[in-house]
C-alpha cells in the first residue's frame, strides 16, 4: 500500500511541477491588467473575465462594469497569423502524407539500389538542426522572393517534415505483416496492394504521423519569424512573439498562447485512444 | 486440373551470386501431392516461389498442362498459395480474407458469396467468418487460409510449409485433413517442407532436393528404402541412418564391409553390387532398427559407450558413443536394459544395409 501512496505522490509533484508554470501564465487569460499587477499577485483570477481573448482577436470588450477594453494592439498579427498557421497546417500536413505514403513504404518494405545510402541521407536530413538551413534558405528566398509568402514557408517547413515522417513511417511500415506475396497471389499491383492492403493496415500509424507533420507545422517558429514575421504571410506563434518588444499586455499574450494551444490539444485528445494503442514494433499488435 | 513440368529451371539471386535451384527437371503429374523435402536454403520454397510465379527463373521453364507460364503473374497461372506465415490480411474478418481471392476474378457477387460458403462448410470454419485473424488461433488461422486458397478453385495448390508453426498435436491432425481435402477435390498439390515425417505421411512423391539440386524423387516408401545417396539416406527416417565409412575386403563366399572391430557379411542384391566394386573404400548405412545391439563381446561387433536413453514406451531409443565417430543411434525392444556409460557392442542385420560410394557419395545400388 505504502509503495502506490509513493507511487501518486511522485506523480502529483511531477505533474505540478509542469504545470503550474504553465496554469501561471494561461491563468493571466482571465484577469485583468489591474489584478495582474497587483501584489501580493492572486493564483487564480479572482474576477474571471474573457476580456484577453476578446481584445486579442481585434474586438473592443465591454465588462459588467462598464468599463471599455480597445482590441489588442497585436490583434491584426494575432488573427491573421491564426488564420495563415491553420492554412499552413493543413498544406503542410496533406503534401507531407501525400509525399510520404508512397516514400515510407519504398523505403521500409522494398529492396532497391543505393538503399541505404538514401537511407543515410535521409536521417542526415532529420538530424540537421533546422536553424543550419534558415540563412542559406533566406538568401535564396530573397532572390526568389518567397520572403513574407506562405509558399515559401510551406516549402521550408516540407524539407523538416517530409524526411521526419518518412524515416518515422518507413519503421512503422517495415514491421507491418508481410503480406505482399499474399497479395500478388491474389493479382493486386504493387500500387492496390499498397492502398487496399498496407494502408489500411498502416492507418494508425499514418495517423500519428499526419499528428506529428500538423503540430510540427503549427508550432514552427524559427522559420515563421525570419521569413514572414511582420508580413501578411506571418503564423500564429511569429505574430505572439510581437508582443515581446512592446507595451507589456500580458493578458493578450496570454490569450493568444492559449488560442495556439487549442488546436495541439484538441488532436491528442481526439486521438487518443488511437496513440495509446499505437504500437510501433508491431502495427497489428493485439 | 493441372499437369505441371519444371524443365532445367535454374534461379541465382544475384548474377553470378548463390545459386538457389540448379538446373531442376521435375515432372509433377496431374491431381498428384508432391512433396518438396530438404533442409533450410536447399532451394525448395524458391522452386515454390518460380511454380506460383512470385519469382522468375533465370533460365529454364515451367509448363502447366503443357503451356509455357514461365512469365505469367501468379494470378493468372490459376494456382492458390498458403504460407507459413502472414496467410491472412491481419485488419480484415475471415470472410473478407477469403473474397479477397476473388476480389480479382470478375465472378457475380451471389457466385462469390457462394463460393466462400462452400469453402467455409468444407473447411467447417463458419463461426470464424466474422472474426478478426488477431481473435483466431494458429490451426484456425491455417484453415481459413485454406478455405482461401480453395475459393479460387484453383488447378494447382502451392504450399509452403504450412503447418511449421503449429505445435505438434495440431500438425498431426491437419496432416490428413490436408491430405483428404487434396484428394477430395482431386487437385494438384506442390507442398514443401523441411519435416521428412511430415513429407512421409502426406506426399504421393517426394521430391528431395539440397544445396538446390534434386537429390531423389519417388514415391514415400522408395525414398525411404533405396535412397540414391548419403543426403537422402541421411535426411529420410527418424532417427536418421547411422554410418561407418570403411572398406569392402574380399572373403571365401563373397565380401564383407569391415570397420574396425565390426564386420558385416553382405548377402543378396548388396553383395552383387559390392563385388562389382571390389576391394575398396565403402560406407555403410544402416537405419536405427536394423542395429542390433549386444551386452557382451562377440566377433565382428564394434564397441560403443552408451550416452543416453530415449524411452518411447513401445521401443527404447539406444544413443551411443564410438571414439571419433557420429554419434550411433538404434531402435531396441524396451526389455533391453542399459544405462548410460555402460559399453555395448553393435552388429547389423547384413541383408539391410545400404553401401554408398565415399567419393560420389551415390547409393551403389543406383550406379
Amino acid at each position: 500500500m505504502k509503495d502506490v501512496y509513493t507511487k501518486w505522490l511522485v506523480i502529483v509533484l511531477v505533474i505540478l511541477w509542469t504545470v503550474t508554470p504553465l496554469y501561471w501564465f494561461l491563468s493571466m487569460a482571465f484577469k485583468t491588467p489591474a489584478e495582474i499587477s497587483s501584489f501580493p499577485p492572486s493564483f487564480y483570477p479572482k474576477h474571471p473575465t474573457i476580456m484577453g481573448l476578446i481584445t486579442v482577436l481585434g474586438r473592443q470588450y465591454v465588462s459588467r462594469t462598464g468599463e471599455v477594453f480597445l482590441p489588442s494592439g497585436q490583434s491584426g498579427q494575432v488573427v491573421r497569423g491564426l488564420l495563415n498557421s491553420f492554412i499552413l497546417a493543413a498544406v503542410v500536413t496533406v503534401i507531407t502524407m501525400v509525399l510520404v505514403v508512397p516514400l515510407g513504404y519504398t523505403f521500409g518494405r522494398l529492396e532497391f539500389p543505393h538503399k541505404n545510402k538514401l537511407l543515410f541521407a535521409l536521417l542526415f536530413c532529420v538530424a540537421v538542426p533546422p536553424i543550419v538551413t534558415l540563412i542559406p534558405f533566406f538568401a535564396l528566398f530573397m532572390k526568389l522572393r518567397l520572403t513574407g509568402t506562405l509558399l515559401g514557408l510551406v516549402i521550408v517547413t516540407l524539407t523538416i517534415t517530409v524526411p521526419f515522417v518518412t524515416w518515422l513511417l518507413s519503421g512503422f511500415f517495415r514491421n507491418v505483416p508481410y503480406v505482399e506475396r499474399l497479395a500478388r497471389t491474389d493479382g493486386f499491383s504493387r500500387f492496390e496492394t499498397l492502398v487496399m492492403i498496407v494502408i489500411p493496415m498502416a492507418r494508425v500509424g499514418i495517423m500519428v504521423g499526419a499528428i506529428v507533420a500538423f503540430l510540427f507545422s503549427w508550432n514552427e517558429y524559427a522559420f515563421a519569424q525570419i521569413l514572414v514575421n511582420g508580413t501578411s504571410a506571418t503564423t500564429l506563434p511569429a505574430s505572439i512573439s510581437g508582443f515581446l518588444f512592446q507595451h507589456p499586455e500580458p493578458e493578450h499574450l496570454s490569450a493568444a498562447v492559449l488560442y495556439s494551444m487549442v488546436p495541439p490539444f484538441a488532436v491528442a485528445y481526439l486521438l487518443q485512444r488511437h496513440i495509446t494503442k499505437m504500437n510501433i514494433v508491431e502495427p497489428m499488435g493485439r | 486440373m493441372a499437369e505441371i513440368l519444371i524443365e532445367k529451371m535454374r534461379k541465382e539471386f544475384a548474377k553470378g551470386g548463390t545459386v538457389a535451384v540448379n538446373e531442376l527437371t521435375l515432372h509433377i503429374k496431374d491431381g498428384e501431392l508432391m512433396v518438396l523435402l530438404g533442409p533450410s536454403g536447399c532451394g525448395k520454397t524458391t522452386t515454390l516461389n518460380c511454380i506460383a510465379g512470385l519469382e522468375r527463373p533465370s533460365s529454364g521453364r515451367i509448363y502447366f498442362n503443357g503451356k509455357d507460364v514461365t512469365n505469367l503473374p501468379p494470378h493468372l497461372r490459376n494456382i492458390a498459395m498458403v504460407f507459413q506465415s502472414s496467410l491472412l490480411y491481419p485488419h480484415l474478418s475471415g470472410r473478407r480474407n477469403i473474397e479477397m481471392s476473388l476480389r480479382k476474378s470478375r465472378l457475380p457477387k451471389d457466385e462469390i458469396q457462394a463460393r466462400v460458403q462452400k469453402a467455409a462448410s468444407l473447411l467447417k470454419i463458419e463461426p470464424l467468418l466474422d472474426k478478426l485473424p488477431s481473435e483466431m488461433s494458429g490451426g484456425e488461422r491455417q484453415r481459413v487460409a485454406t478455405a482461401k486458397a480453395i475459393v479460387r478453385e484453383p488447378e494447382a495448390f502451392l504450399m509452403d510449409e504450412p503447418l511449421a508453426n503449429l505445435d505438434a498435436a495440431l500438425r498431426e491432425s491437419l496432416r490428413p485433413e490436408l491430405v483428404n481435402l487434396q484428394e477430395t477435390l482431386g487437385v494438384t498439390m506442390v507442398f514443401v517442407t523441411h519435416d521428412q515425417v511430415e513429407a512421409m505421411t502426406m506426399g504421393d512423391r517426394i521430391a528431395v532436393m539440397n544445396n538446390g539440386n534434386l537429390q531423389q524423387v519417388g514415391p514415400p516408401e522408395e525414398v525411404y528404402n533405396s535412397p540414391a545417396n548419403l543426403f537422402v539416406a541421411g535426411f529420410v527416417g527418424s532417427p536418421p541412418m547411422n554410418f561407418f565409412s570403411g572398406r569392402l575386403a574380399r572373403t571365401e563366399g563373397g565380401f564383407d564391409f569391415i570397420y574396425k572391430e565390426l564386420q558385416v557379411e553382405l548377402s543378396g542384391r548388396i553383395l552383387e553390387n559390392a563385388a562389382k566394386l571390389g576391394e575398396t573404400e565403402i560406407v555403410l548405412g544402416v537405419r536405427p532398427q536394423h542395429l542390433r545391439l549386444c551386452r557382451s563381446v562377440q566377433s565382428g561387433a564394434l564397441e560403443a559407450r552408451v550416452f543416453g536413453i530415449e524411452r518411447l514406451g513401445k521401443e527404447f531409443i539406444i544413443i551411443m558413443e564410438h571414439e571419433g565417430d557420429a554419434r550411433l543411434k538404434a531402435i531396441v525392444p524396451p526389455d533391453f536394459t542399459t544405462k548410460p556409460g555402460e559399453i555395448v557392442y553393435i552388429t547389423a542385420k547384413s541383408e539391410q544395409v545400404f553401401l554408398f560410394d565415399p567419393k560420389t557419395e551415390k547409393n551403389i545400388a543406383f550406379m
